[in-house]
């Protein structure tokens, strides 16, 4: 599985790849507009992150190059909050999801990971850790073949630790992801309602408690 | 007045003097010269009567009345014998004389009054008419918006020059207004790069193996800072957006069926402060506007209304014509109302909110010509907001 990002940002570039490291697909990085064409006339890649800010609207142009090449790899879209017409152009052209800056890296990489499970699965799509497994067409969570029953913002949670799974999710980030827009509305208490209720009902379920506290900051699958 | 009637008197005694002298015999002559009484007497002896001007009361041969006369008696010598001439002339003929003739300038003179206010109100009424069309234009002056529409100052000069000092003046406070959006749009996208390398650059630190208790609790009120930073920017960037009107194309919109929305979304929030909610809707409004402003408008407000209520607090929404109420009860807040929707003002101390929702609130009802109201019955803060369904944007 390959991934290419294309942002000329070099800081947040870095950031980016430092974090996708320890994923299961390659990332290829560039930060600029000819590069990126190279690329994609050599390589075959699964996913493209594209800026779409990339100077001179190159980035719609680069989305329109993939598109294309017969290229049926998905194309996520980064953009400024105030440049949605741009995100309305990108989508009309194939783009298959966006993110406005500034997001949480974990974001990105859910992002990204549904974007190659579709192409991977076509079709039957189930996450498996262990015991547990998430059908993401009918949206259900099967702990050792028994159907446990959550609610949306439960599965939703959940379904953001797995992704990222390994990885410290901090509370900003989980707010962000469950309630998009609404930081100043939802308190920190709201996850640990939720995150109760799905440690409960996991370990009803005789599954052993992969939710780990990271003291202070947020909570980590694992 | 009295010299006046002395003078003729003199007059008068001039001409029977002159008369008497003369010899002549006509008498009509002399009528036609005196206007006074007149009488000779005899002086027996030496008189020593020299001109002397008196009043006397005696009968008006007109009217009959008791009247006052000027009586002028003085010593004329006719063949050697001396004879007292005494000629008399009324006061009061002369006193009716001078009212009427006050009377008469009285009116001649409002007359002119009249006259000259008539034609003085028409001309200023002309002369002021630019004055007015540039009063009326600065009452609508709205700085940002009409700029095609200039003062004009008419053929007048003073005028003229008024008007181009305001033309001056307004594309000067324009010209500011506009830098003041640019500045507020571009500083807010700016923001965004180095908000998002701050974000990710603490995402990645959060992924250490060992992270100590003291580092752990700085790097969260960091994470918690950087999201209030990131909220501020984005409802800065929409502010500025609604200014520079980027939110122009409408649909149909009903106000009821957002309100249900939001108060479903908002569930959880409702429940875990346990607010009891009403709605009563007596109609629906519809109307034009843009789908997205119209749930930040809704969104906003019932999100306003559940952070700032009590616990066990009570929300309730009511519809009724082209009104929408909301009102939620809440801590009391020394706050003035036209206070309250400006931008940054905390409405109380609620500890996840920028402060920043209601002045959205006010920028597109601003937008759209509605009128908000806030104010405080008993316990419960009230927000009606009043549509204006007749215009179809």
């Amino acid at each position: 599985m390959k991934v290419l990002i294309v942002e000329d940002e070099k800081g947040l570039l870095k950031n980016i790849l430092t974090y996708l490291s320890g994923e299961n697909y390659v990332c290829e990085a560039t930060d600029n507009y000819a590069a990126a064409l190279e690329k994609i006339y050599i390589n075959e890649y699964d996913c493209f992150v594209i800026d779409i800010m990339l100077g001179a609207n190159s980035g719609l142009k680069l989305i329109e190059e993939i598109k294309q090449r017969d290229n049926d790899g998905g194309v996520i879209i980064i953009s400024a909050k105030n440049s949605l017409e741009d995100v309305l152009k990108g989508l009309n052209l194939g783009a298959d999801d966006y993110l406005t800056k500034p997001f949480h890296l974990s974001e990105l990489n859910a992002r990204i990971k549904a974007i190659l499970r579709r192409r991977v699965n076509k079709g039957y799509n189930t996450i498996k850790f262990k015991e547990i497994a998430i059908e993401l067409n009918t949206e259900q969570v099967l702990v050792n073949q028994t159907r446990v029953d959550f609610t949306t913002k439960e599965y939703q949670l959940l379904l953001y630790l797995i992704t990222n799974k390994g990885k410290v999710l901090s509370k900003q980030s989980i707010v962000d992801h469950l309630w998009p827009d609404e930081h100043d509305f939802y308190s920190y208490d709201f996850i640990y309602t939720h995150l109760a209720n799905i440690r409960k009902k996991l370990s009803e379920a005789g599954c052993k408690n992969y939710v780990k506290t990271v003291y202070s900051i947020g909570y980590k699958f694992n | 007045m009295i010299h006046q009637v002395d003078e003729s008197l003199k007059e008068d005694k001039e001409a029977i003097m002159g008369f008497i002298q003369n010899n002549k015999n006509d008498v009509s002559e002399l009528y036609k010269k005196i206007s006074c009484s007149y009488y000779l007497k005899e002086t027996v002896g030496e008189a020593q009567i020299k001109e002397k001007f008196s009043f006397v009361f005696g009968l008006d041969s007109l009217d009959g009345d008791y009247e006052r006369f000027r009586e002028l008696r003085t010593l004329v010598e006719i063949q050697n014998k001396n004879y007292e001439l005494v000629l008399q002339e009324s006061f009061v003929q002369n006193d009716s004389m001078i009212l009427s003739i006050s009377i008469y300038s009285i009116f001649l003179f409002g007359l002119i009054t009249l006259g000259i206010s008539f034609v003085n109100l028409n001309i200023s009424k002309r002369l002021w008419l630019p004055f007015y069309a540039i009063l009326k234009r600065i009452e609508s002056y709205q700085p940002g918006k009409n700029k095609d529409l200039k003062f004009k100052g008419g053929t007048i000069d003073e005028f003229k020059i008024l008007s181009t000092t305001l033309n001056e003046m307004s594309s000067r406070i324009d010209k500011s207004f506009a830098n003041q959006k640019k500045f507020i749009d571009n500083i807010s996208h700016e923001l965004q790069t180095p908000l998002m390398i701050a974000k990710s650059n603490l995402e990645l630190l959060f992924q250490q193996k060992k992270i100590d208790v003291k580092t752990a609790e700085l790097y969260s009120r960091l994470d918690a800072n950087l999201g209030t930073m990131k909220q501020l920017n984005n409802s800065l960037l929409l502010l500025s957006r609604i200014e520079n009107e980027q939110f122009s194309d409408s649909e149909k919109i009903e106000i009821s069926g957002i309100i249900t929305d939001y108060l479903n979304q908002y569930n959880e929030q409702i429940d875990a402060k346990k607010i009891q909610v009403e709605t009563t809707f007596n109609n629906e409004i519809q109307i034009s506007m843009n789908p997205v402003l119209a749930e930040i408008l809704i969104g906003n407000l019932i999100r306003n209304s559940i952070v700032h209520n009590d616990k066990s607090g009570d929300l309730l929404i009511n519809i009724s014509g082209n009104i929408m109420e909301i009102s939620n009860t809440g801590p009391h807040v020394d706050i003035d109302p036209e206070m309250l929707f400006g931008k940054y003002v905390q409405f109380g101390k609620s500890e996840n909110s920028t402060g920043i929702g209601l002045s959205i609130v006010k920028e597109i009802c601003n937008y759209y010509c509605f009128t908000i109201n806030y104010k405080i019955i008993g316990k419960a803060h009230v927000i009606n907001i009043q549509f204006d369904t007749s215009e179809s944007l």
